[in-house]
This record gives structure tokens, C-alpha cells and sequence, in this order.
């Protein structure tokens, strides 16, 4: 969830973007991820379109999002090789199951049984 | 115009009068606001209730309004000779078949009116990842749509091309309608989708997402009723023909398993797992008190 307060001292590009990275590597935003796109959420958090654009190039120049042309933008794998090899597997998985409609502690349950086995 | 397809249209538009008049009701429109709420398993805050309430009732007049204006051309196409179908069977199918779509058109004309807006000095909230219409809708209800209308259509041809006669017309005009009424819902779906989500608390975008799946629930019912309808009309005529079956055996069998089916769908939108489903998509982790506004509510 990201909040704009517009009172804040702290201008709402800087605001945006403390709070994609922080649920970047928090893990809410998985790699993979795809983010709205800057019209939408300009319109939705009531911003100028160049404030989300602004943020967007930033996150990508520092890493945390790819852009894919027309497609869109998305979380990037973050970590060394392994690490961004195990969140695009990951990723992978959590399609799968939403696509199964399974429930998330079955499907967490299960890598967890798998993990340890 | 026969005597029963009269009773038939004035039943029908009686039925939508009532129902758009009920929409004037308070009580009715709060009743299914809360309704709706303990289904889904979240609390509406009573600040909330007259804004989810107004979006009720707009799909309703919409849907009843849309009816009426369908039902009404019907009833012109009708009786200034547009139609003239077999039998009085086949009169009763258009009434149907007309205030079906017209209240899917009329629900979704309403589904993009009206718009939130909010003081430039309140902190607003979002979604940091993109939503698309399978974030809304249970899989198994749209692919649903798809493969009963294109069977639907299928045997529609089929009928055409063996020479089935006026049996035809009924399975043809729910396939075709159903056709019409799938492209409609993609076309309307993505919009609704699209459409920005101004919401300046977590409850306020839960209950966005509520009504979203809500009403793009109702606008798939449409095809996926269309085309299980003709179907089922579909094939008990190959079946009941090659049977050699009465003209009146075949009308007993349809209303039967029609009236089975609409039970059954009837129940299944009824169930959590449909209702909730956008839950489990978008907010797998929600509590009643993510969205409970405990000191108003309280007072």
C-alpha cells in the first residue's frame, strides 16, 4: 500500500519512492511484480503525472524496477545471482498457484514441507 | 402479439417497475450494502454506507431502466411485425432475452457513473502493484462465459445447417445474444479495471475493489446465462428430434433443466469462496478491523 500525505514536509516524490523501496526489499513487492501504470497512479494518489514518471526513472536507474516497453514496469530481482534466481522461481510459483486458486498457506505450507525436506 | 407473451412483457416490466421503485427505498439499499458486507466477510464503516449504498442503487436503476428500454423494443419489434416468430414459445424467449441484455447494458452504463472525489489536503492511498479483471473475477466464471457461448454458437450453426427449422431460433438468438453480451463485458470489464481508485484509507479502497468485483460478477452472469441457456435449448432439441420427442415434451425438459440450473447458479453466487474471491487476490491478509472505523461506528 503506499500513502501520500500531502502535509508531509517530505515532497510526495520522495514519498513515493521511500515507499516502493521499502516494500522492495521488504519482499511485499516481489520480483516480478508489476506496477500500475503512471497515469493510474497519478490519478489514484491524486499527483501530477510527471511527479510518478520522475519516481519511476529513479527506481530503475537505482535498480529496483525494469521497465519493459509497452508492457509496463515491473519489480526487478534484487540480490546477487542466486538470490534473484530464487525470486524469479518464486515468482514463478505464486502465478502457479493463484492460477490453481489455491490458498496461500497451503502453497506456503507446502514449500516450507518441500524446504525442509 | 399473442395473449401469453402480453402476460409475459407486463409481468416482466412489472417486475422491473418494482424493482427500480424499490431502489427508492432506504432501507432496501442499506439492507443490501450490509447485506453484501457480512457475505464477503468485511465491515462496512458507517461512513462508507451511504457512498457503497449510491452505488447499489445506480446499478439497480440501471439495470431495471435498461430492462424497460429492451423490453419495451421487443414488444415494438413485436407487434410492428420486425418479429414474428413460431409459436408463442418463441415470443416469450425474446421477452427474456431482452430484458437480460438490457439489464446487462443499463448495469453497465451505471458501473461508470458517478466519481469520488477528495479534498486536495487528505492523505491518499494505492495499490503498489497493478490489478487486472482475474484479480476480480474467479477464472472458472469467465472461461465459463467463453466456452458456453462459443458451444453455444457452435450448435447454433449446426442446427442452421442440418435444417433444424424454428427450433433454431430460440438456441440462435441466446447464442447470438451471448456473443454480443461477451464482447460487451471484455470491453466494459478493462474499462471498470482501468478506471482510477481514489481512496483516502484502506477501507476505502477494499470497498472499491468490493463493488468492482461485484459488478463485473453481475456483467459476466450475462453471457455465461446466455449461452448455458441455449445450450441446454440446443441440444434438447438435436436430442428430443432424433428422439422423436412432442413439441411439449421438449418445452417440459427445457423448463425443467433451466430451472435447475438457475437454482444452482443461484446458489453458487451465493457462496463465499465466488464472493470473496477478490479477497483472496487482493487482500489475503485483511482483518475486520482493517477496514472497521471503530470510534464512528461506535458512536
Amino acid at each position: 500500500m503506499l500513502t501520500i500525505d500531502p502535509k508531509s514536509p517530505v515532497p510526495p516524490f520522495e514519498q513515493l519512492r521511500l515507499q516502493f523501496i521499502e516494500q522492495v526489499r521488504g519482499g511485499e513487492l516481489a520480483a516480478g511484480a508489476k506496477l500500475p501504470t503512471v497515469r493510474r497512479l497519478a490519478d489514484d494518489l491524486g499527483l501530477a503525472p510527471n511527479t510518478v514518471a520522475r519516481c519511476y526513472r529513479e527506481l530503475e536507474r537505482d535498480g529496483f524496477i525494469e521497465t519493459r516497453g509497452r508492457n509496463g514496469s515491473f519489480v526487478s530481482a534484487q540480490g546477487d545471482a542466486a538470490e534473484q534466481q530464487a525470486q524469479v522461481a518464486a515468482r514463478a510459483y505464486a502465478d502457479r498457484v493463484k492460477q490453481l486458486g489455491v490458498s496461500p498457506r497451503d502453497a506456503l505450507a507446502w514449500v516450507t514441507a518441500a524446504l525442509k525436506a | 402479439m399473442d395473449s401469453l407473451a402480453w402476460f409475459v412483457s407486463i409481468f416482466a416490466a412489472a417486475l422491473l417497475v418494482a424493482f427500480f421503485a424499490l431502489t427508492f427505498v432506504p432501507f432496501f439499499s442499506r439492507y443490501t450494502a450490509y447485506r453484501y458486507s457480512v457475505d464477503i466477510h468485511v465491515n462496512l464503516p458507517v461512513r462508507l454506507e451511504p457512498a457503497v449504498s449510491t452505488r447499489f442503487i445506480a446499478q439497480g436503476r440501471g439495470a431495471s431502466i435498461g430492462g424497460l428500454i429492451f423490453l419495451v423494443a421487443a414488444v415494438l419489434a413485436m407487434l410492428g411485425g420486425l418479429y414474428a416468430g413460431d409459436g408463442p414459445a418463441a415470443a416469450l424467449w425474446l421477452v427474456f432475452g431482452a430484458v437480460l441484455v438490457g439489464s446487462l447494458a443499463g448495469g453497465t452504463v451505471a458501473a461508470f457513473t458517478g466519481a469520488t472525489t477528495f479534498a486536495s489536503d487528505r492523505p491518499r492511498v494505492a495499490r503498489s502493484r497493478a490489478v487486472s479483471v482475474s484479480d476480480y473475477l474467479p477464472p472458472w466464471e469467465r472461461l465459463g462465459a467463453w466456452v458456453s457461448v462459443v458451444a453455444a454458437v457452435v450448435v447454433a450453426v449446426v442446427m442452421s445447417v442440418v435444417g433444424a427449422g424454428a427450433a433454431v431460433f430460440p438456441v440462435a438468438l441466446f447464442a447470438g445474444l451471448g456473443a454480443v453480451t461477451l464482447v460487451m463485458f471484455e470491453i466494459a470489464s478493462d474499462r471498470i479495471v482501468d478506471r482510477s481508485q481514489p481512496a483516502g484509507s484502506t477501507a476505502d479502497l477494499v470497498w472499491d475493489d468490493a463493488m468492482r468485483s461485484s459488478i463485473l460478477r453481475d456483467l459476466v452472469s450475462g453471457p455465461l446465462a446466455l449461452g448455458v441457456f441455449s445450450l441446454v435449448l440446443g441440444i434438447v432439441q438435436i436430442v428430443g428430434l432424433s428422439a422423436g420427442m412432442t413439441a411439449a415434451a421438449m418445452t417440459d425438459i427445457n423448463g425443467a433443466l433451466l430451472s435447475a440450473l438457475g437454482l444452482a447458479v443461484t446458489l453458487y453466487s451465493r457462496t463465499g469462496r465466488a464472493q470473496r474471491y477478490f479477497i483472496s487476490r487482493l487482500w489475503p491478509d485483511l482483518r475486520w478491523s482493517d477496514t472497521a472505523d471503530t470510534a464512528t461506528d461506535a458512536a
